[in-house]
């Protein structure tokens, strides 16, 4: 024998009001879905029939509370419709047959009228059907509790179905003119019927009379743009930087892109406003536009993409990826037609939203071409444009790594080389790509390394002379792991070049994990970096220009000699940031110590 | 000498927040752990450090987080009895980051990594933690070696309490997939996955990862239109996170292959080849070199492919244009070497298996093209 389960509705609305419905206020768009429906539906039998919703808040009409009759002139129900629409929950194709032969229903969910049920405990619907004309009008009350009765009443009344609520204690907000006003607007501003507004006896009050800007024509550019960016005023509060209207076939979408005025957080997820069948389904939908466009915030109504059922994104489809694409373009095209024709304003644009910019240019090839040029890189020689470095210089020099950048800056600069900073988000990748979009241009990847090598060696007599010295400063700092040369080079005020590749900082890192580490971790640590290839070694650069340096390489007293390479090296470290080991900060302070001891000996006061 | 200050490394930390994982964050935190030494406060060194760990972890630099990660816990360990500016929850937590990708590292010796289980459990256990996390370590890396010892863990790990330490109930039902996976059950690994693929459990990692293990799977079920639309779905996801799911990127790339789309094939694998050549996580650049040699393979008909790959790759050829066969084989000694290596530290074949598991996908072969336009290409 089977059994059914029973359904204790209370349960069921509690659990609704609570989990599923993010608001009370989602019983407005239930009831506009329902209308809208409805209306649709009659569409299909008279097309010349012109829908209307009409709503009407009466204050406290029964028992001290206010109530509200929400009426559409649509298909209507007959009695079996009703029992099987208005009883059932959870039934997910409305209207038997008809919806499924047509996509352009908005409801799709069955949970439409149990949603007045948060707000009320008693809804009553009065409703005639269209498809008969010997149809009579039908009552439904159904109640929180779970139960519902019927009955056909006598009065002759329009086709259509009208829904009265009377409002739950607690929630006479709901039930305000001016808060159902607002949520009617909220959902249904962009609905293709006539809604009203009517406080009790009141003349009814237009709700959506106003078209959105895509839908409206202009008699000129300055008209439209006005409209635009005060539609964006009202819909997010904001005074955006421009508009940019979009349209997709695919997806029937149209709508508008404004620019935020303001740079917006790369971890941020962008969400935008977006209607279904010109209903608001989602204040906060993600997907829509692809992920370059952090710099837009969207009002759409698309018309042919399916909702998840969270309703905050839309189902991962093909058709999704078109429309995906086809805003891309709206996007794209404004960005060039501004390049084109108002340069000024793209450069505004460039400063806010430089990130957006600069991943649609890693993808896109054509783009690059176009805006590469425009766009601002940090240098040793201040901010400038691509096009204006390339306009200075012949070759495009940069330096990957910001760290190798800081290092590397000031000795570049007094050579009077002038290297780019790619060392932020996208810059290697666009600095990388410039070769193959331009191959006229010669790119150089600078870094410190390399740029040693570009130091003056020094002549034959010179080397001879210094190499004691540089002997000697090998054996000094081979403890470290540092190699030392000796060069010519500019800034004369630096005596020596620290310089390491990324593998000599990581390795740094692993010695410095390693001194505190127990003997499990500091093995695991030793594996690690056991593998390093051979240039894990630093180098030190003198600088035969150095006075200092000058001196010293022809200094023989070796106490006074090893103090100062080793001082020369903390210094050198000291300098690019690098914290010290345990060895190099005893070296530091020993050295000081040392240094100190010396020149007060010199000095030849030490008195007894 | 200009010392550095606290608001210098203050500043970096926002810098970085505001950066999604990859390169430039990992870069921007190893500043800032160099500045706090150089400053010296211990608060800011543990922190920069911890956001290191975290920014490394999931941009694809697990030897990073390891020396990170070791400085941390030594830190913790000399401070035992004044540890109030450690978070110990968080400090355990993170272990298990360094131990889901310890096995990537072939100089790391079993030996060493099975004491590092060790050391976790111990440490789990006198701060009262479930070792349920740790069963699914295990289950995660002894696969590697012994496939009962570590179906012996899975089943351990799911009768033991879960608690504030174990991993989310997304990326628990991740591991089921997985496991299903290793046991040829294709079938229970796609059942397993649909409050994955319905969007209902999610987090950080998942679906980006499950995604990515399914495709396959999904394509020997049949299902050719689930897993196309995973594809589209899952490469979206991590198209941008770079170096973080290079091995995800090539469970994308195989799929492309065995379902004939071998342009938009050939544009992810170049995309993402400098990322993949250049990682010190050996485990993820073998599944890389592994999938591009299957894709290259399927191409052998073209003589020659003009190809933009990265400059510092031994097999860079100024002219772009490569002789399809010997790229192919290129790779697949890369993959071989490394795969040699792997199978020496573990004392198994598990890794030539892979690259024997791979070839076999011939035999799958579809060709289900994806229609695409360039821009759709660029639409992510």
């Amino acid at each position: 024998m089977d059994y059914k389960f029973q359904i204790n509705l209370g349960g069921i609305i509690d659990l609704l009001s609570n989990h599923i419905y993010s608001s009370p206020q989602i019983y407005v768009r239930e009831l506009l879905q329902n209308g809208v429906d409805a209306i649709l539906a009659r569409h299909y039998v008279e097309p010349e029939h012109e829908g209307a919703i009409r709503i009407r808040v009466l204050g406290d009409a029964e028992g001290g509370q206010p109530s509200l009759v929400f009426e559409d002139n649509g298909i209507g129900l007959n009695e079996e419709e009703i029992h099987q629409f208005l009883a059932t929950i959870g039934q997910t194709s409305k209207r038997g047959d008809l919806a499924e032969q047509r996509t352009d229903y908005i409801g799709q969910f069955g949970i439409g009228l149990l949603s007045c049920f948060v707000v009320s405990d008693e809804i009553v619907v009065v409703t005639r059907s269209a498809k008969d004309n010997a149809a009579r009008t039908m009552e439904w009350r159904g109640r929180a509790d779970g139960t519902y009765s019927t009955r056909t009443l006598d009065e002759e009344s329009e086709p259509g179905t009208r829904v009265r609520l009377l409002c739950k204690t607690g929630s006479e907000e709901y039930f305000k003119p001016q808060a159902v006003r607002r949520m009617a607007r909220h959902y249904g501003s962009l609905l293709p019927y006539p809604i009203t507004l009517a406080e009790g006896d009141g003349a009814p009050a237009p709700i959506n009379e106003e078209l959105p800007p895509w839908k409206r024509a202009f008699a000129g550019a300055q008209e439209e743009r006005a409209a635009y960016l005060e539609y964006g005023r009202e819909t997010f509060e904001m005074t955006f930087f421009d508009y940019v209207p979009l349209r997709s076939q695919v997806g029937d979408v149209q709508g508008v892109a404004y620019v935020l005025p303001f740079s917006p957080s790369l971890a941020t997820k962008r969400t935008h406003k977006v209607y279904l069948k010109n209903m608001l389904v989602s204040e906060n939908a993600e997907g829509l536009l692809p992920d370059w466009a952090f710099f837009v915030k969207c009002v759409v109504n698309a018309n042919e993409l399916r909702p998840t059922a969270s309703r905050e994104s839309f189902y991962e489809d093909e058709a999704l990826s078109l429309t995906r694409a086809a805003l891309g373009r709206s996007l794209r095209a404004y960005l060039v037609e501004l390049a084109g024709e108002q340069p000024q304003r793209l450069q505004k644009l460039i400063s806010l939203h430089l990130l957006s910019i600069k991943a649609l240019a890693v993808d896109d090839d054509e783009f690059y071409q176009l805006f590469i040029d425009w766009l601002p890189f940090e240098t040793n020689a201040g901010q400038m444009t691509l096009g204006e470095y390339k306009r200075q210089h012949r070759v495009l020099r940069y330096v990957p790594d910001l760290d190798q950048f800081r290092q590397i800056a000031r000795v570049a600069a007094s050579q009077s080389l002038v290297v780019v900073n790619a060392g932020y988000v996208h810059d290697a990748d666009l600095l990388a790509k410039h070769f193959d979009v331009f191959p006229a241009t010669p790119v150089e990847v600078v870094d410190s390394t390399r740029l040693m090598h570009s130091f003056e060696f020094l002549t034959l007599d010179e080397q001879e002379s210094t190499a004691d010295f540089t002997r000697f400063a090998d054996r000094v700092l081979r403890p470290f792991n540092c190699a030392t040369e000796i060069r010519r080079f500019s800034p004369r005020e630096l005596p020596a070049l620290y310089n390491a590749s990324s593998e000599v900082n990581f390795y740094r890192s692993v010695e410095q994990a390693r001194e505190i580490s127990d003997p499990l971790w500091s093995n695991v640590l030793g594996n690690l970096t056991r593998e390093l290839p051979g240039d894990a070694f630093a180098s030190l650069c003198f600088n035969y220009d150095n006075p200092l340096i000058y001196k010293l390489s022809r200094m023989r007293d070796e106490t006074l000699l090893q103090l100062s390479v080793q001082m020369l090296y903390v210094q050198s470290l000291l300098l690019s940031h690098r914290p010290l080991n345990a060895k190099e900060m005893s070296l530091l302070n020993e050295g000081l110590l040392g240094l100190l001891e010396w020149g007060v000996e010199a000095e030849g006061g030490w008195v007894q | 000498m200009n010392a550095a200050t606290p608001e210098q490394v203050g500043e970096l930390f926002i810098q970085s927040y505001y950066l999604e994982d990859g390169d430039s964050k990992i870069m921007l935190l190893e500043e800032a752990v160099r500045l706090a030494d150089s400053c010296g406060n211990f608060e800011l060194q543990y922190d920069a450090r911890n956001r290191l760990i975290n920014a490394a972890t999931f941009g694809g630099a697990p030897e990073k987080a390891l020396v990170a990660y070791s400085w941390c816990l030594a830190q913790y360990d000399a401070r035992r009895g004044a540890r109030e500016e450690i978070d110990e929850w968080r400090l355990l937590w993170m272990y298990k980051w360094i131990l889901s990708n310890i096995t990537s590292f072939p100089q790391i010796g079993k030996a060493q990594i099975e004491e590092m289980l060790d050391d976790m459990a111990a440490r789990y256990e006198r701060a009262g933690f479930s070792l349920r996390p740790n069963y699914m370590l295990r289950n995660r890396i002894y696969k590697f070696w012994d496939e009962a010892k570590a179906a012996e863990f899975f089943r351990k790990a799911q009768e033991t309490y879960r608690d504030g330490a174990s991993d989310c109930a997304a990326c628990e039902l991740d591991d089921a997939v997985s496991f299903a996976l290793r046991q040829k059950d294709d079938a229970e690994a796609a059942r397993l996955a649909v409050p994955i693929i319905e969007g209902r459990l999610r987090c950080g990692s998942i679906p980006k990862i499950t995604f990515a293990n399914l495709l396959l799977p999904l394509l020997r079920l049949g299902r050719v239109d689930e897993a196309l639309s995973l594809h589209l779905q899952g490469y979206r996801l991590i198209a941008r996170a770079g170096r973080g799911y290079v091995s995800s990127i090539a469970d994308h790339i195989a799929f492309l292959a065995v379902t004939g789309n071998f342009d938009r094939a050939v544009r992810i694998f170049e995309k993402h080849l400098a990322d993949a050549s250049t990682l010190a996580d050996l485990a993820s650049k073998f599944d890389y070199y592994v999938a591009a040699w299957f894709l290259l393979d399927e191409l052998r008909e073209r003589e020659t492919l003009k190809l933009r790959l990265p400059r510092p790759l031994e097999i860079y050829d100024e002219s772009g244009t490569y002789p399809t066969a010997r790229l192919a084989e290129w790779f697949l000694r890369q993959a071989q070497t490394l795969a040699a290596r792997f199978d020496a530290r573990n004392e198994s074949d598990y890794h030539t298996r892979r690259i024997r598991e791979t070839a076999a996908l011939k035999q799958l072969r579809l060709r289900h093209p994806i229609r695409e336009t360039e821009e759709e290409f660029i639409a992510g």
